[in-house]
């Protein structure tokens, strides 16, 4: 047998390879490895203090632990409570964003300290600010419900966090607002768009100006530039920042932890996680709902790319 | 199709002087050229006459009517703009007919004219592509197709073909002569470069820092040019420019320059002896004898461009440029008489054109 001389390209390949290599290793311990040893956790019967034993290597398989989280009578409204929170936190932090980037857009005195401003939510620790939050929307102590109750403007104080419905009468029509789960998803909006701010802002300054000049001679109103070139334009970065916002969101766990404890209509799949794991000791049930959220978020992925980016 | 006057337009940036009253009249169905070097304000005055830009004095009228307080869309005009400006996330078609949708057109009159603009540029096969796909001279195509398509009172080009390689530059400027005359449209072009403002214009105006230099027809601008600005930059190769004196002498004038003196005939002027500078274009110098005293130049560099030769000559303490026929057989290093018409040089006092020869008036129109 003959050895060839190694060429350029086998060079080339070879380090390629050992470049590559400190990368797949992460993604195989951090991301794949973990993926792989929840769905066996998710088909084992396994309590929180079964996670030490050796048993956990047994091929012991059973589906029980989705029967049990499937029968749950609780597990449809969750899971649309997931995905309606997840959707409209998504979309308002990214109209918040649209409209504070538009804002700023423009040359004016004090632009760059208001943009500064309008990073402080995402750059605050959640912590601190569900806290103060909490503290304004209490319906006893809160700053919110004294002033609208002082002016007038309530005849009693709204328990923003904790109360399940909340019977609005809107020129006659009784609509039931979902209370807690709006306080959330405003608080979501409210945190999250500085993230869509920075990349509608970056993506709006790089249109260049001679588009909305054309437009302009071509006989398009102020209404008309933004519907036909700025949002056309926006179009790429408004729909990944909807693939980020949703996939995050819909794992999001401190922040409706924080604010609620998933209590008044607020529980979300994360939160049965949580339940699941610390509150029943259940690991396998836990699994089994994170294994969902998995499945779901890939359904999602593959809808997005199938169908979404593709207009592009 | 209509008219335009603009009166007195004046603009600034801050503390710089961008147009300082300039006052131009296009008539119907004119083609007219804003010339000179970058920075000159002509792009300015055309963003001011599309409405685009404020003027901060003066006045711009179509048809005599004043249109400084209607907005772009409201005065009718259309515009090519140097990198096209073609939106990206619309298609050909959608991009020709933009105008007319945003007019509230109906659909089928839309869709009838885009067709027919496309017809005339002979991009009909593009129509379903996007911007994205298409080459420069296509866009180009494109960009000019979707002023076109409005039939607007007036076109406003600024640069359209500075970004299309040479040879496509000079077919799309036959094609852009042979439109204008097709159409009828009053046009208002933009350039700075002075062979598209030579070839399409029907009215050149030569701009320099925000002042008008001189309007007229090409001919005009070239063969009797208003200042040492346009008569410098008019004109490849470069008009030779020679400061010195004129001395009198046996009836006849002579100028003297650094380190040569030419014979410029019967030319009597009140100048006394006071500075002033000589033109002569590279094509008005012949190699041969003739003058007198006989002029002699040293060949420095002959630069052969096929169909003719400039020769790189000395001339006492100047260079010279000499535009000789591409049999001319010179060498660099050796001596040559010269010969120039005296009815062919341009004499300028202070930077303005001095009436020379007379009869010829140094601005028309």
């Amino acid at each position: 047998m003959t050895r060839r001389e190694p060429t350029f390209f086998d060079q080339e390949a070879r380090l390629a390879f050992w470049m590559l290599f400190p990368t797949f290793t992460v993604v195989l311990a951090f991301v794949i490895f973990p993926v792989i040893w929840n769905l066996w956790l998710s088909l084992k019967a396994v309590s929180l203090g079964d996670l030490r034993g050796v048993s956990l290597f047994e091929f012991n398989m059973t589906l029980e632990n989705y029967r049990k989280v499937f029968g749950d009578p609780e597990f449809g409204t969750v899971l649309l409570t997931t995905l309606i929170y997840t959707t409209a936190g998504s979309v308002l932090s990214i109209l918040l964003g649209l409209m504070a980037a538009l804002l700023v857009h423009g040359e004016f005195p004090g632009r760059s300290m208001l943009r500064g401003l309008f990073i402080s939510p995402y750059i605050a620790p959640v912590v601190a600010v569900t806290f103060t939050w909490s503290f304004i929307l209490d319906p006893q102590l809160g700053v919110l419900n004294w002033l609208a109750v002082d002016k007038g403007l309530l005849a009693q104080p709204i328990p923003f966090l904790s109360q399940r419905w909340w019977d609005l009468d809107l020129l006659g029509v009784r609509v039931r607002v979902p209370m807690a789960l709006t306080s959330v998803i405003l608080f979501e909006g409210w945190r999250y768009f500085p993230f869509a701010f920075l990349f509608i802002l970056a993506r709006l300054q790089a249109i260049p100006d001679e588009l909305y000049q054309a437009a302009s001679v071509d006989g398009a109103t102020p209404f008309q530039r933004f519907f036909h070139i700025t949002l056309p334009q926006l179009s790429a970065v408004l729909s990944t920042l909807f693939l980020f916002r949703f996939i995050w969101t819909f794992n999001k766990f401190d922040d409706i932890f924080l604010l609620t404890r998933g209590q008044a209509g607020t529980k979300v799949l994360t939160i049965r996680v949580y339940d699941y794991a610390f509150g029943e000791f259940n690991i396998g049930a836990s699994s089994a709902v994170a294994m969902i959220l998995f499945g779901v978020l890939s359904v999602f992925l593959l809808v997005y790319f199938r169908w979404i980016a593709k207009e592009e | 199709m209509a008219s335009l006057t603009l009166k007195a337009i004046t603009k600034r940036f801050g503390q710089i002087l961008a147009l300082h009253g300039v006052d131009l009249h296009v008539d119907h169905g004119e083609f007219c050229v804003l010339v000179g070097p970058s920075g000159c304000g002509k792009s300015t005055l055309l963003n001011i006459i599309a409405g685009l830009i404020q003027q901060d004095e003066g006045s711009v009228l179509i048809d005599g009517q004043s249109v400084d307080r209607l907005a772009p869309r409201e005065r009718d005009v259309a515009m090519v703009f140097q990198n096209y400006a073609l939106y990206p996330h619309m298609t050909v078609a959608q991009n020709l007919g933009f105008g007319l949708r945003m007019r509230d057109v109906p659909k089928q009159i839309i869709r009838e004219q885009v067709l027919e603009t496309a017809r005339i540029l002979g991009i009909e096969d593009l129509l379903d592509r996007k911007p994205r796909g298409l080459s420069g001279g296509q866009r180009q195509r494109v960009a000019m197709g979707r002023a076109l398509v409005r039939r607007p009172r007036l076109f406003l080009l600024d640069e359209p073909l500075s970004n299309l390689d040479a040879r496509l530059r000079a077919s799309v400027r036959l094609e852009l002569r042979h439109l204008h005359r097709e159409i009828q449209s009053t046009i208002v072009y933009v350039t700075h470069d002075q062979v598209e403002a030579m070839t399409l214009g029907d009215k050149v105006v030569v701009m320099r820092r925000g002042k008008v230099h001189q309007i007229g027809w090409p001919e005009t601008i070239y063969a009797h040019p208003a200042d040492t600005f346009v008569a410098t930059f008019i004109g490849s190769p470069e008009m030779n420019l020679y400061r010195g004196r004129l001395l009198h002498k046996d009836d006849r004038t002579h100028f003297q320059g650094a380190g040569f003196s030419l014979d410029i005939g019967g030319l009597q002027l009140n100048l006394g002896e006071s500075e002033l500078e000589v033109g002569i274009r590279p094509e008005d110098i012949a190699i041969g004898h003739g003058g007198t005293p006989a002029l002699k130049a040293k060949i420095e560099m002959i630069s052969d461009i096929g169909s003719e030769k400039y020769i790189h000559a000395r001339l006492g303490q100047e260079s010279m440029t000499i535009r000789a026929p591409r049999e001319a057989a010179f060498q660099p290093g050796q001596v040559v008489p010269l010969t120039v018409d005296p009815d062919r040089v341009h004499i300028f006092h202070e930077g303005r054109r001095i009436s020379w020869p007379a009869g010829s008036c140094s601005s028309s129109k």
